[in-house]
């Protein structure tokens, strides 16, 4: 994260290309996301940080589509915002199944594979 | 030129949003910087100049998955033992390993700045000069 961050700052300082930027934003966007994913322990918290992760791919899809000067890059998008919708409205009643039946939403207490 | 500063301002708030996700305690403040977020990336895609992506940004992900999410947030229980105690034990790994992975490979940072520095020089912090001296000798004993 630190590395993205760096590159995303060097990016905006000594640039004038807003791409660039934004595709510093994207790489740093989507280093957060898989960070949050790794160290915290809500459920709810890193199923937000997976829709960081979504929107930091989109960010650089259209990022690329403008800087093309196409509409693929937008219609991917389209596609990837009916995939996140469906996914959250999939895994939002998983979750609250799981706390109905562990009573917690701490990832640490679904260690029931571990073996 | 002034899509530019605004881009930066949009990028720099996002940034934000997304650090305080991070670094936040309770699921709802952590819902609140991302919604933070997602209205600047909304920002920025209508300063990309694709205003649909931008409509469909703010209507499908900050009106329906986010309102969505709080509603899933405020139904389950307040006194949660991963509300209190915010990281995982993963913490400790993620951090170390990054610690290693960054003596591994010293020169990430001299190549995003756009030189390498010389094969013969031996005295290779003379190319780093803010770089901690400690970060070889803390907790990575394999490199």
């Amino acid at each position: 994260v630190l590395a993205a961050v760096a590159v995303a700052s060097r990016a905006g300082g000594g640039a004038v290309d807003k791409f660039q930027i934004l595709i510093g934003v994207s790489l740093a966007l989507f280093s957060l996301g898989l960070l949050g994913i790794i160290i915290r322990r809500n459920l709810l918290v890193m199923l937000m940080c997976m829709e960081l992760m979504l929107n930091a791919v989109s960010l650089s899809l259209v990022t690329y589509a403008a800087r093309n000067g196409t509409v693929d890059g937008a219609v991917l998008v389209f596609l990837t915002f009916v995939v996140a919708t469906a996914e959250i409205a999939m895994a939002i009643p998983i979750v609250l199944l799981l706390v109905r039946t562990k009573r917690t939403l701490d990832v640490d207490a679904y260690s029931d594979l571990k073996g | 030129m002034i899509d530019t500063i605004l881009a930066c301002l949009f990028a720099a708030s996002a940034l934000l949003g997304g650090i305080l996700m991070i670094l936040l305690r309770h699921p709802m403040r952590v819902a609140m910087a991302l919604i933070v977020t997602m209205i600047s990336l909304g920002g920025i895609y209508g300063i990309l100049g694709v205003h649909e992506i931008a409509v469909f940004q703010i209507m499908i992900y900050v009106s329906a998955v986010m309102v969505f999410m709080v509603y899933a947030i405020m139904l389950l229980d307040v006194r949660d033992s991963s509300f209190v105690d915010r990281f995982s034990k993963l913490l400790i790994p993620a951090w170390s390993s990054a610690r290693c992975w960054r003596a591994r490979s010293p020169g990430w940072r001299s190549r995003a700045r756009g030189f390498r520095p010389a094969r013969g020089a031996t005295p290779t912090s003379a190319s780093r000069p803010s770089r901690p001296r400690s970060s070889t000798t803390t907790g990575c004993t394999s490199s």
